[in-house]
């Protein structure tokens, strides 16, 4: 028995002696993660990092995914929501009333992750030693990703933070004017377009380029109707160096298409794919596709949550090809009963008839937004959140269309036409020269107006493009989107430019002040 | 209660923001509570809430400590025992929702009233056959039984106590059950100057749990709010998604609903979870000296938890679209945790004279181990992984000494130093000292107050540290290591890596430090017994995620903060009564009374004074997560009120209202409705006082006990109540439901309509607003027991030793006005601690069972 005892003691003193150690030991490695002190050491750790800012695009409230179109296109005059979601609805019915409801939650919130994705690779980047060349890059294509962020945050709810420095828990910043907002995303967007190569080939096609920072800078100068240096931006991409990097496709429809992506007429696409997994925020199976089809998809094949206003088709309608056809961008932006101008036993919805959908009253007479939907593969088939379009931030159409816009403002209204003309042309239509010479400087304004409905309609440019011409400041501009959008009759002058900042927000940050009348 | 699930205990109100779960030790290792116990090997349970009393036990004490000590078998005959109870649950209280024809006459005029075509689910494709009572679909009558047996008693110098249980519980939603079964050996036995022993469980569980997939599926909010126009199957829903045709919402003229088919959901989604636990202690006792003894105590817990799901194909809400609604997939998860906790103490006991000593000093090392692999098939897709490691270590360095004199004069005093790896290098380690004093005055010689024939004096303060809520190396931002891009033609997805989630670098220790003074007293020789305790309970640098801002880009969850500090006071009051009865009959009433108050003292580093989750703010000098909302009042019966209803600069303050609006205060009079600033502090999710009333009852062989409980003056949010009363979307409704109109004016139901055309209507259904508030105060008889125990003479004819049948009953009757399933909420988090989101409510169970022993 005192053997056993013995035995006994002895093998506990052992295991407590051998085991004290790693018992004592409070300074535990961490086997699942690298630690923030141990990154940003190398060349691969810049690489990843400026990787991770683009991996942000693929949230929910990001550029091109599904909410966004929502604030540029269904708020609009252009579209309207008719989801059973009440809260969804009032931000195309422009009566929201809760401000922290998921959408403008996660809209405000992912716009934010992005500026501190960004921040964090220009603070540490820099001091990084490494190729020099990737690293002048990696810095351009950051500060670019942030204009792009900014931009909507500015566009959208107005008053805003600027945060230029990676984000520590307890801050609680104040908003800024909003005119210093805008001098940052110029500063970044010049800076973005110095450091940037003009082009990239193989497994790096898809990366900002020093022409998407021209054009988004081009977008911005003018969104302040600083004309003469939007002209300057855009100049770039048009007759300067990058004139031979830029041109329209030929078909239309290839611009929202899978199979036809990052073209001659891309200046800067997000980048989607379809992946089987659509796991949620940056875990092993997330999501790299868009989200964005369900909700704009007809019953059958998505939520119809949002539609296009009958009057955008007779917009198409005002005017046929040189050849005397209906203009093909109709087709490529509008899915409705006469989609295919012989009418609904003709137009294809999703691989069958119009006709054969047998709609009710409910739907019948309903246009669907067709531009990013899945419908020409997806065939008889529900839209999946993991669309692979690629989005559109930056079209040449666009920034040509821009370019005439800004020539016009600036006094040079025959200066102008040959860029609408370009755009024309390429859906068949006489050029404006031909059709319309001799316009007005306002004439040539109203003109372009329609152009960029016919030519850009469903790609989240309208809401911007109605405040900066002046829709929602003034009453009679504003009467006449109240006539095509009776949604319009929620506007309030001083209050629905900018949507109200997520209570939440305020809630536990007393420096942030609700938007006015909100 | 789930079924399996771990009760909610509170010891002395939420003293921190996190984890207010008291520390079990039960049978030397530390433990969490857990559904594994059997109640039957429990020999004695202490539960200790004074600091000074708790402070050996370190830093996971701060909540209390319950000691649970299991049986051991004695010298002396084999005793033979065992129980079997069997019995019927169920959620016993229900909302009382329309039928199909109330419901179709409402949602018509709702849809009317929004200028909506009428669904012609309602009009004529109307079905009267169709009338789905969800909550009958999703609620059944639960069973529970439970069987034990145990053998104990000494073999030589061995002393042993071995147990076999098994609990089953069919579970009161369909498709939703627990089981569990356990085994339990304890030795323990005497060599000389050594004695050694162990205890040990083997515990088997197997839990189908409630399936909660989805975005907004909530199934005991859908259970009421799904239309009885739907049925829970049809060939109408049948398609490529939906192969065996759940109801749901279609999203086109025939009928449209978010609403989710939750016992669809209960059925496509089989998930079970296993588990099995190891947990035990073995000690060695070393008697250095007379009063002096060492002990070793090792401890361990080892569990292996094992999910494995399936999701077969279906859709079971309008408009969830996803790559494996049309097949099949498949989920698998493995969890295993280890705690190893090695002590060595020395106590020191004896007895000179009048004094008395006892001491004890060790050291106590615990270590956690916690690995979590997980696996995803979708179709025959590849499975994926993502494992993830927690371990930490504990270090406490612990002292104690206690005195006493002729049992008259007592005092204890105790020191801890306790390090955690959870924290950085310069906050690991703290101090927590306590002391506490006690004076037997009744024992005096000057005591000659003869009513009272006992009566004790103590005061205590304890200062105990908290590092529960923290997991490990949240004390530093760690890389992310999954963000990626796509680029290029060949779509090649490059890695990315950078900080999603914010994390403070100086976490420290949360300390609570609690000064008691109490009394106890018996009157007249005992008749009455008292005990009364006042406490401050002050918490310093409560450790909580805290909400951040949105701005910061911060992701995958708030960071962990040192908060703020929050004070508890409250009075615990506990009366027994024992009155000297005939022989026959006996019976004694024990009142508990307690009051606590809880208060935010301070903000700790953060630069605000107020805090907010939801629709609850918690504000420096008010206690946490008050309701924060709207103040209505009433109803606009006409043009003229609203015309009337002017703020202070003259404005009409509601221009956007019509008749039958709700008219909201302009709480901070500043002429504009705000839906900020017009907000006010609308009640407290805490009582006012708590009190428990508990019933014995003996005449003859028979017994009856019974447990009162009563909760008064606190504030709920009713969320289920708001899903089906703001009628702006398509769910079924409350019996007796309406809505405003000229021809049906009411003061109770605004104006309402399908699609929320208006801003009025916007308005009417703010959820932010008092219109949802209840009062949950309650009464409940929470547990009633009759039993009949046979006498040993009747016994010893059958060989028994000991024999009883009862019957009881759990929640058997609750008065409350609260108009949802349970008052009894203890919320979603600590800041909406009075929310009603649809929980699971506390179950009626009626069982009946024999104890017998040989």
């Amino acid at each position: 028995m005192k053997k056993i005892i013995k035995f006994c003691l002895a093998t506990t003193l052992m295991v407590s002696v051998s085991s004290c150690k790693k018992y004592l030991d409070l300074d535990i490695a961490n086997p699942n993660r690298v630690d923030e002190s141990n990154f940003w050491k190398t060349g691969a750790d810049a690489l990843k990092g400026i990787n991770a800012v683009y991996g942000n695009f693929y949230r929910n409230g990001s550029p091109g995914s599904r909410w966004t179109p929502f604030y540029f296109d269904i708020r609009s005059d252009d579209g309207y929501s008719t989801s059973p979601w009440n809260e969804l609805r009032s931000v195309g019915a422009l009566n929201i009333t809760q401000y922290s409801f998921e959408v403008n939650y996660d809209t405000w919130w992912h716009h934010w992750r992005g500026v501190y994705r960004a921040n964090q690779v220009l603070a540490n980047v820099p001091a990084i030693t490494m190729d020099e060349t990737l690293k002048k890059q990696y810095i351009g294509e950051a500060k670019f990703l942030r204009a792009v962020y900014y931009y909507n945050l500015v566009t959208i709810w107005g008053n805003i933070p600027l945060i230029l420095q990676p984000s520590k828990p307890d801050d609680k910043p104040s908003q800024v004017p909003q005119e210093q907002v805008w001098a940052q995303i110029e500063k970044d967007l010049t800076e973005a377009a110095e450091a940037l190569p003009t082009s990239y080939t193989g497994d790096e096609i898809g990366r900002a380029t020093k022409g998407a920072a021209y054009g988004l800078l081009g977008r911005a100068y003018l969104q302040q109707k600083k004309y003469q240096q939007a002209v300057t931006a855009l100049q770039w991409l048009i007759t300067g160096p990058g004139q031979a990097l830029y041109d329209l496709v030929p078909n239309f429809a290839d611009n929202f298409k899978h199979t036809t992506e990052n073209n001659k007429e891309s200046v800067f696409e997000i980048q989607f794919k379809m992946r089987p997994e659509n796991g949620g925020d940056d875990g092993p199976t997330s999501n790299v596709g868009t989200s964005r089809a369900p909700f704009f998809a007809p019953p059958g094949h998505g939520f119809s949550d949002a539609n296009m206003q009958r009057w955008v088709v007779q917009e198409f309608l005002k005017e046929q090809t040189a050849t005397g056809e209906r203009d093909p961008r109709l087709a490529a932006t509008a899915l409705y009963d006469s989609t295919d101008e012989r009418g609904p036993d003709f137009t294809i919805v999703y691989g069958s008839t119009f006709t054969s959908k047998n709609y009710d009253n409910n739907f019948k007479n309903r246009v669907w937004y067709h531009k990013y939907l899945d419908d020409y593969f997806r065939i008889n088939q529900f839209e999946v959140f993991n669309s692979p379009i690629n989005f559109r931030l930056i079209r040449f159409s666009d920034v040509l269309l821009m370019y005439a816009e800004a020539l016009n403002a600036s006094g040079q209204t025959a200066a102008a036409y040959p860029y609408i003309d370009r755009v024309r042309q390429r859906a068949g239509m006489k050029t404006l020269t031909v059709a319309m010479p001799g316009l007005t400087q306002a004439q040539f304004q109203k003109q372009l107006e329609h152009e960029r409905i016919v030519e850009l309609t469903g790609e989240s440019l309208r809401w911007n493009d109605l405040a900066r011409w002046g829709y929602f400041d003034d009453a009679a501009k504003l009467a006449e989107l109240k006539a095509r959008d009776a949604e319009f009759n929620n506007f309030i002058i001083g209050r629905n430019k900018y949507m109200p900042i997520p209570q939440t927000e305020i809630d536990i940050n007393p420096n942030l002040k609700q938007n006015p009348k909100w | 209660m789930l079924p399996g699930g771990a009760a909610k205990i509170d010891i002395r109100g939420a003293g921190t923001f996190a984890n207010n779960n008291p520390l079990y030790i039960i049978d030397g290792m530390y433990s969490d509570a857990t559904p594994d116990f059997n109640p039957s090997d429990i020999e004695s349970i202490q539960i200790l809430k004074d600091a000074s009393a708790a402070a050996i036990y370190g830093s996971r004490a701060a909540n209390g400590v319950i000691i649970i000590t299991t049986k051991k078998g004695k010298s002396g005959p084999l005793v033979l025992s065992g129980s079997i109870k069997a019995g019927v649950q169920a959620v016993h209280k229900r909302y009382d929702m329309m039928d199909v024809n109330e419901y179709r006459a409402l949602a018509t005029s709702l849809y009317q009233a929004g200028g909506l075509t009428v669904p012609t689910s309602l009009s004529t494709e109307f079905d009267p056959a169709i009338n789905t009572n969800w909550q009958k679909e999703f609620l059944r009558t639960g069973a529970v039984g439970e069987y034990n047996l145990s053998l104990s008693g000494a073999i030589k110098k061995v002393n042993f106590y071995i147990s076999g249980n098994h609990f089953s519980n069919k579970g009161p939603v369909i498709d939703n059950s627990f089981s569990r079964s356990g085994l339990r050996i304890n030795t323990n036995t005497k060599f000389g100057r050594f004695t050694i022993g162990q205890n040990v469980l083997f515990s088997w569980t197997n839990e189908d749990p409630i399936a909660n997939a989805g975005v907004g599926v909530n199934p005991f909010v859908d259970m009421i709010s799904m239309p009885p126009v739907v049925p829970l199957k049809g060939s109408r829903y049948i398609s490529p998604e939906n192969p065996e045709g759940w109801g749901i919402g279609l999203n086109n003229a025939y009928l449209s609903t978010l609403t989710a088919n939750v016992p669809a959901l209960q059925r496509l989604d089989q998930f079970e979870q296993r588990n099995f636990k190891i947990r035990g202690n073995a000690f060695l006792d070393f008697r250095i000296a007379k009063g002096l003894i060492y002990r070793f105590n090792f401890g361990l817990e080892k569990t292996v938890d094992k999910g494995e799901g399936t999701r077969s194909p279906g859709t079971v809400r309008q408009g969830t679209p996803s790559p494996n609604n049309n097949q099949p997939a498949s989920f698998r998860s493995r969890g295993e945790f280890k705690s190893t906790l090695f002590e060595h103490t020395v106590n020191y006991d004896e007895t000179f004279g009048n004094h008395k000593i006892s001491a004890v000093a060790g050291i106590s090392l615990q270590r956690f181990d916690n690995p979590i692999f997980r696996y995803t098939t979708i179709g025959t897709n590849p499975t994926s992984e993502d494992p993830y490691t927690e371990k930490s270590n504990f270090i406490g360095i612990l002292g104690r000494v206690n005195y006493s004199y002729k049992e008259k004069y007592l005092t204890s005093l105790t020191f801890r130093r306790d390090g955690s790896s959870k924290f950085s290098k310069n906050y690991r380690w703290g101090n927590f000292p306590s002391a506490s004093v006690a004076w037997r005055i009744s024992k005096e010689n000057f005591w000659k107050v003869n009513a009272v024939n006992d009566l004790k004096l103590r005061a205590s303060y304890g200062s105990l540290g908290n590092s529960e809520f923290l997991n490990a190396w949240m004390y530093y931002a760690q890389i992310n290591p999954f963000p990626k891009a796509v680029f290029g033609p060949n779509e090649v997805e490059q890695l990315g890596a950078i900080v999603t989630k914010l994390a403070n670098s100086d976490l420290r220790w949360e300390r609570k430090n609690t000064t008691n003074i109490g009394l106890e007293a018996a009157f007249l020789n005992s008749l009455f017994t008292l005990s009364a305790d006042y406490f401050i309970a002050k918490t310093k640098d409560v450790l909580i995620d805290l909400p951040i801002n949105l701005t910061t880009g911060n992701a995958g969850g708030n960071p962990a903060v040192n908060a703020a500090s929050l004070r508890n006071n409250g009075f615990e009051l506990a009366l027994t009564y024992r009155p000297k009865t005939a022989k026959d009959f006996k019976w004694d009433a024990t009142l508990n009374f307690t009051t606590i108050r809880n208060k935010v003292i301070a903000f700790g580093n953060q630069s605000t004074k107020y805090t907010q989750v939801g629709d609850a703010r918690t504000q420096l000098g008010r206690s946490i997560g008050e309701w924060y909302v709207l103040k209505t009042d009433g109803i606009f019966q006409s043009q003229a009120e609203i015309d009337a209803y002017k703020g202070k600069t003259g404005q009409v303050l509601q221009p956007w209202s019509k008749p039958g609006d709700i008219r909201y205060i302009d709480v901070d009079n500043d002429g504009v409705i705000d839906l900020d600033k017009d907000r006010y502090y609308a009640g407290t999710p805490w009582a006012k006082w708590e009190s428990g009333l508990l019933l014995n009852f003996n005449y003859k062989n028979f017994s009856l006990n019974m447990q009162w409980y009563a909760v008064v003056g606190n504030k709920l949010y009713n969320r289920p109540r708001y899903t089906v009363d703001r009628m702006d979307q398509n769910t079924n409704f409350r019996k007796g439901a309406t809505f405003w109109t000229p021809q049906n004016p009411s003061t109770e139901w605004p104006r309402a309509a399908i699609g929320a055309p208006d801003q009025g209507i916007q308005f009417n259904v703010l959820p932010q607003s008092d219109r949802w508030l209840e009062n949950g105060s309650y009464l409940r008889l929470r547990n009633l027991e009759v039993a009949y125990t046979f006498n040993k003479n009747q016994l010893k004819r059958i060989g028994f030793n000991e024999c009883r049948v009862f019957l009881s009953g759990q929640n058997l009757l609750t008065i409350t006005k609260y108009k949802g399933l349970d008052p009894d909420i203890t919320g979603v988090n600590i800041f909406e601690r009075g929310l009603d989101n649809g929980q699971y409510p506390a179950l009626r169970i009626i069982s009946a069972g024999v104890r017998f022993g040989l």
